[in-house]
């Protein structure tokens, strides 16, 4: 392997915390081409980001790095000093792209200082020509003006803008390694798109070796050649994209792979695998493999011994006590596999449960003393009906408004003008205990949707105890009764939420909603802050209950991918109007509203090799502060033609949906 | 649900993420910060002092020796064993005096800062979780009290309306309630945003039951720590103003009174200075390191 | 920027004519003050002459109407106490009390400040506990106790400094440590805080991944983010030391206005100190002010909203 640009050899960081050592990288390994791209693919915990971290010497003091090798081209970066590691390496050979656009940026500085210190501060090239560079790289990295940009400060611009800068300040230097650690995933699906593949067309044209970290599958099988899965700090399985996505080895592979829904080609029938069980701790002494008490295919000798690295070809390896992974020793998929939950029988003609009728809600924004008070009409004329029986979700981005609807709803803000009818009977009418009673919510962050103060019993009992209902030992009852149902052990009545999993609060606040007997479920992206492997988890709880409890479910989410697992209905959201409403099979069949479709294409499936989809999106963002004359849409729309810009299009009726789009329009153009 | 998915969601479920409950980490941490237990072992015996002074004290605090007046402490040349720590101007057994003197100095502590907490506490509240209207009108209530030039009219107010260990008390507790008011104001801010405050309203709650079941209860640990500082802060006002001669009057043993007393002699007889102080910086500094202690046990995120 | 100018200054006169009307009634309504000029010996007629004379037979809001007005035509009263117009005993003291408090202010920065950035580059080090340690010991020392130790240590027993009085700037140096050591404590959590929030930052981060490190990333991506909230604590503390400096000039024996305050209640002379805190609460807001212009100012954040 003497030939590889990038080599690391048994890579490993300690961190020392109170109560003892969090091995949070072990014995990892692997080497980079020039001009290769590798994927490092984990959930929260695996070690992917310290993993980064520690190629470029930026770890956090409490860490200790060892390896056998660390090498980049000719560069020995284990024993590098730190002097040496930030004017040689850091920003020049070597750059990395971070998570978080909204506060990677130094708030005080222009956009223009900060792309040019980059190079001035290695002396690579006078002010002047930096400026220039500057401007090349803003035009490269897509931003609309950049001369005017330069002066600028971050705050001024998006969250997408601020990404594209990040990307255009981390190859300033022309750097031959460039790491990005999730570098898209907290922006809108649609500039995801942009982004990525912007990014893999700079990566092609400058020849540069890039490491891209991800729990995405999807864009990992599209973005790059290699991947290495990553589990508790380990690698466990690499390969090519089609070797690993095609043919996994590993059992957490394959149950990774098994969690996903993949639109497009589930049919409402096959049920979502999930993995069981949570990480171990890595704190300590660890012995044997850590998946093992998660694996489906387990032995003794998992447990005992760490697991062997068994080479399957060249790049590609898979550390397991079984030499195939456990593949042909799997069970096969068990009946209850099978079954999904049957469509609902929705009665189209009943009386809808929950009605909106023509709903504006506007917030008077000022974002800070200077600026002057702007209107932001953050509902903007929706009706919406949502039947018995039925799951409807409402998607759309950042700024579309569906939190606000969904708050409207759940009475906690009130509406500018329309109204929310509750079964034939205005919303406002409905005393809070009663409309408590028939709508109940499920929050995004398990985190913060429990108080850390109650115990896991005090929390799903107290809308029972707020409503006076049963005795004490009767709310006892009920709320264990609602615990068996959503599948959390007894033993955590008297737990804290510190002392229980992500997935388990929310089954917790799942508990909690439902222990109302309620009509309607608002789900207010119930899985987004959940790791993968247990989102379907989670999915597959709300499902059931669905059938057991005659529950009506309203999920508000981004992710098309658990729409179309969830939904029966759809419906697409843009800037505080719905754009596009139908059936799921229509919509995902036949999409018609442009933004409905370019949505659609953001989804990155796994689909090895495919590349990026063109969305053939504008570049500008949307700004709710600002509204386009004419329809809200038509800067990005690829689509776009005369009356877009001056014109509104309204809401029009088709016989199976409803669509807001010059397309449509009932006169001929 | 099938039996066997059923079996499957408690599986998936049911295991242990082996953290400890808030109150054994608790116990964990508070047996472990040297400061705390430094801070709360020196205030354990203050308070014995004080609540047993009679007992211990072995003169009378007010029991006039002129023959005895300006004797030294037992260790230097001329003090006596009858008068360990020396007497006063007039003859005063000094370790008498500051032993009562810890019963002036905890008294007021206490009392002032339970008013200014109740004070602070409640408006801040409101203010971070009402916000809107009443945040503005408080906050402005807040800027004034900042802005008032605060021991120049407590000085003037006990002056006039004449000082007693009440009056004192009650015009200190009245003007120092600005720290709390912010802090428990920020904290409400940033606690009404959380999910579960909007569960909590979701699920049928009145605002009463908001504040005082799901706010007021993350909001204690902030507002123990403040209280604790702010003791310090108020033995310290009242020794200031004893010092000034607007506080506690003669022949009140009151340690910020007794540096006033010695003041004069204070180059011959140090010891008349030096002793009250020391206790006045024991007690206030003990006190510091468990409000200092009850911050990092019990928001180990905010320290460092 | 202009208009918040504007707002930021009415707001500023608002509240301290807020303070100046509750301090007029508290003072008026803790005591009569007719009473309280008169002495405790004087008899009934006396009490009665004196209220007449100085008109606090007059309702309240009219007494508080014509200080007002008073003020505004550049007649601060007459101080019947020391016998001389308030204003002229107010500009007297006041060099005094200003020398004072700016060089508080300066030891407190020379001391708070760099210890403050130094335990939060090394937390948890000897030099961070050092600085927590000062923190918590100058926090738990009455001021005035530490001016009487500090007499006798370094004016008699060491004498490097003169015992009381003003006329040097000799004198002044005792004094100004005293007082600037009660907000060292503060000032120093609040740099090492905010400096220690900085460093963990996403954008210090991406600094270091450019390349930088050491001085310079301190000095150009840190310290700026980090200081700014120390300014407007700093004018703050300036406010706090000019009005809350006569515990430190009673004890050196600085005829400032702290002394003149503490005098004038002692004698009871209401309209000293009246006056004096409508200077002192000005004085504070006109600061703070003059802090919250130029922390927006430097944040673009606010400037360019």
């Amino acid at each position: 392997m003497g030939g590889a640009f990038l080599e690391v050899e048994n890579l490993s960081v300690d961190i020392a915390l109170a109560h003892g050592d969090l091995h949070a990288v072990r014995d990892v390994s692997f080497s980079l081409d020039k001009g290769e791209a590798l994927g490092i693919v984990g959930e929260s915990g695996s070690g992917k980001s310290m993993t980064a971290l520690a190629l470029m010497g930026l770890l956090p003091q409490t860490a200790r790095r060892t390896a056998t090798t660390l090498r980049l081209g000719d560069l020995d970066l284990l024993h590098m000093s730190e002097r040496t590691l930030s004017n040689q390496v850091r920003g020049e050979r070597a750059s990395m792209i971070f998570q978080e656009p909204m506060t990677s940026l130094n708030p005080v500085y222009t956009i223009g200082r900060q792309l040019t210190e980059a190079v001035l501060l290695h002396g690579k090239m006078g002010r002047a020509e930096a400026t220039e560079r500057a401007l090349f790289l803003l035009e490269k990295v897509g931003i609309a003006n950049a001369a005017s940009r330069l002066n600028q400060y971050p705050h001024q611009m998006s969250g997408g803008q601020r990404q594209r800068v990040m990307i255009a300040m981390a190859l300033m230097n022309e750097p031959e390694l460039i790491i990005a650690d999730e570098p898209t995933t907290a922006l809108d699906v649609t500039i995801q798109a942009q982004i990525l593949q912007q990014l893999a067309a700079l990566q092609r044209e400058f020849g540069m070796t890039m490491i891209l970290i991800t729990h995405d599958l999807g864009v990992v099988a599209r973005t790059v050649d290699k991947i290495a899965v990553m589990y508790g700090g380990e690698i466990v399985e690499t390969g090519t994209t089609s070797e690993v996505f095609g043919r996994p080895s590993h059992p957490y592979t394959r149950g990774l792979l098994r969690c996903i829904p993949e639109p497009g080609k589930g049919d409402g029938r096959t049920r979502l695998g999930s993995i069981r069980g949570v990480v171990p701790s890595l704190v300590g002494t660890l012995t044997g493999c850590t998946f093992a008490n998660r694996c489906d295919v387990a032995t003794d000798a998992c447990r005992q011994a760490p697991p062997p690295v068994w080479p399957l070809g060249p790049g590609r390896m898979i550390r397991c006590v079984h030499a195939d992974g456990g593949v042909s020793a799997a069970a096969p998929p068990s009946a209850a596999d099978a079954v999904s939950s049957a469509n609902p029988i929705v009665d189209a003609a009943s009386p809808p449960l929950l009605a909106v009728e023509d709903v504006r809600c506007v917030f008077k924004i000022r974002r800070s003393v200077f600026a002057k008070t702007q209107f932001l009409n953050a509902v903007d004329g929706v009706d919406l009906a949502l039947r018995h029986g039925e799951v409807l979700a409402l998607v759309g981005e950042s700024g579309c408004g569906k939190t606000t609807l969904a708050k409207i709803l759940l009475g906690l803000q009130s509406v500018d003008a329309g109204r929310v009818m509750l079964d034939g009977q205005a919303i406002t009418d409905v005393n809070s205990r009663e409309r408590a009673r028939r709508i109940q919510p499920i929050f995004q962050d398990p985190y913060s949707s429990l108080n850390p103060r109650r115990t896991i019993g005090e929390t799903i009992g107290r809308p029972l105890a707020v409503h006076g209902i049963g005795s004490a030992p009767e709310r006892q009852r009920e709320v264990e009764r609602v615990m068996a149902l959503v599948g959390l052990p007894r033993r955590f009545l008297h737990r804290y939420p510190n002392q229980i999993s992500g997935g388990q609060r929310q089954r917790v606040a799942i508990a909690r909603a439902i222990i109302m007997k309620p009509d309607i479920v608002i789900c207010d992206e119930p899985t987004s802050a959940l790791d993968v492997s247990v989102q379907s988890q989670i999915l597959n709880l709300l499902l059931d209950l669905r059938d057991e409890l005659g529950l009506t479910y309203m999920i508000i989410t981004h992710d098309l991918a658990v729409v179309e697992y969830m939904a029966t209905r759809i419906a697409v959201m843009y800037l505080g109007q719905i754009v596009e409403e139908g059936t799921k099979a229509q919509i995902f069949r036949a999409p018609r509203h442009p933004y409905t479709r370019a949505l659609l294409d953001s989804v990155l499936t796994i689909a090895p090799g495919a590349g990026v989809p063109d969305t053939r999106m504008g570049l500008s963002f949307p700004n709710p502060l600002s509204l386009p004359a004419g329809c809200r849409f038509h800067p990005r729309c690829p689509e776009a033609f005369g009356p877009c810009s001056v014109t509104a299009p309204a809401l029009r009726k088709l016989q199976d949906g409803v669509v807001r789009c010059h397309l449509y329009a009932e006169t001929p153009r | 649900m099938t039996d066997a998915t059923q079996n499957q969601a408690l599986d998936a479920a049911s295991e242990d993420i082996g953290e400890p409950s808030p109150a054994a980490a608790l116990r964990r941490r508070i047996l472990g910060h040297k400061g705390l237990l430094t801070g709360g072992i020196i205030i354990a015996v203050l308070i014995l002092l004080a609540i047993f002074a009679p007992l211990l004290a072995p003169h009378s605090p007010y029991a006039q020796s002129l023959p005895n007046r300006l004797l030294p402490p037992v260790w230097v040349d001329g003090g006596r064993w009858t008068y360990l720590l020396g007497t006063d101007h007039l003859g005063r057994d000094y370790l008498s005096r500051l032993l009562y003197g810890t019963r002036v100095s905890l008294i007021i502590g206490l009392g002032a800062a339970s008013i200014s907490c109740v004070i602070g506490v409640s408006m801040g509240i409101c203010a971070g979780y009402f916000g809107g209207r009443v945040d503005q009108i408080i906050s402005y209530l807040l800027t004034c009290q900042l802005a008032m030039p605060g021991l120049l009219i407590v000085t003037a107010l006990v002056f006039l309306i004449g000082p007693s260990l009440l009056v004192v008390t009650l015009v200190i507790g009245a003007t120092h309630w600005t720290l709390y008011l912010v802090v428990s104001r920020s904290a409400a801010m940033q606690i009404r945003q959380l999910d579960y405050i909007a569960a909590a309203l979701s699920i049928g709650s009145n605002r009463r039951q908001v504040l005082f079941y799901e706010v007021l209860p993350n909001l204690l640990n902030q507002v123990i720590v403040i209280f604790t500082l702010e003791i310090g802060v108020a033995i310290l006002a009242e020794a200031a103003l004893s010092f000034l001669g607007v506080g506690l009057q003669p022949p009140t043993p009151a340690w910020g009174l007794m540096i006033a007393e010695g003041k004069t002699a204070m180059f011959f007889q140090p010891w008349l200075v030096i002793l009250p102080g020391a206790m006045l910086f024991i007690l206030v500094i003990a006190i510091n390191l468990v409000g200092d202690g009850i911050r990092d046990v019990t928001a180990p995120e905010h320290r460092n | 920027m202009f208009r918040y100018c504007i707002r930021r200054s009415i707001f500023a006169l608002l509240v301290a004519l807020t303070v100046s009307v509750a301090t007029f009634f508290l003072l008026q309504v803790a005591t009569d003050p007719a009473e309280a000029i008169a002495g405790p010996e004087a008899d009934q007629a006396v009490v009665q002459q004196i209220r007449e004379q100085y008109g606090f037979d007059r309702p309240i809001i009219v007494q508080y109407a014509s200080w007002m007005a008073g003020i505004l035509k550049g007649d601060f009263g007459q101080s019947f106490y020391w016998k001389m117009p308030v204003g002229k005993l107010i500009a007297d003291h006041a060099p005094d009390t200003i020398e004072l408090a700016l060089s508080a202010v300066l030891v407190t920065i020379v001391i708070a400040v760099p210890l403050g950035i130094f335990a939060a580059l090394r937390p948890n080090t000897i030099i961070d506990r050092l600085a927590l340690s000062v923190a918590v010991s100058a926090q738990a020392i009455p001021n005035f106790w530490l001016g009487l130790m500090f007499i006798i240590l370094f004016a008699v027993m060491i004498p490097l400094f003169p015992v009381s009085g003003d006329s040097t700037w000799r004198h002044f140096v005792m004094p100004a440590i005293v007082l600037g050591a009660s907000s060292v404590p503060s000032v120093m959590r609040l740099t090492r805080a905010g400096l220690l929030d900085v460093m963990g930052s996403d954008y210090i981060r991406t600094a270091r991944s450019k390349g930088f490190r050491g001085l310079n990333l301190l000095v150009r991506h840190a310290l700026r983010n980090a200081l700014l909230p120390v300014i407007s604590v700093l004018a703050v503390q300036l406010g706090h030391k000019l009005n809350g400096s006569f515990i430190v000039e009673s004890v050196f024996a600085i005829n400032g206005l702290g002394r003149l305050a503490i005098d004038s209640i002692f004698g009871a002379d209401i309209f000293t100190v009246q006056m004096l805190v409508f200077v002192f609460t000005l004085v504070f807001v006109v600061l703070t002010f003059l802090a919250d212009v130029l922390n927006a100012w430097l944040d673009p954040r606010i400037r360019l909203g």
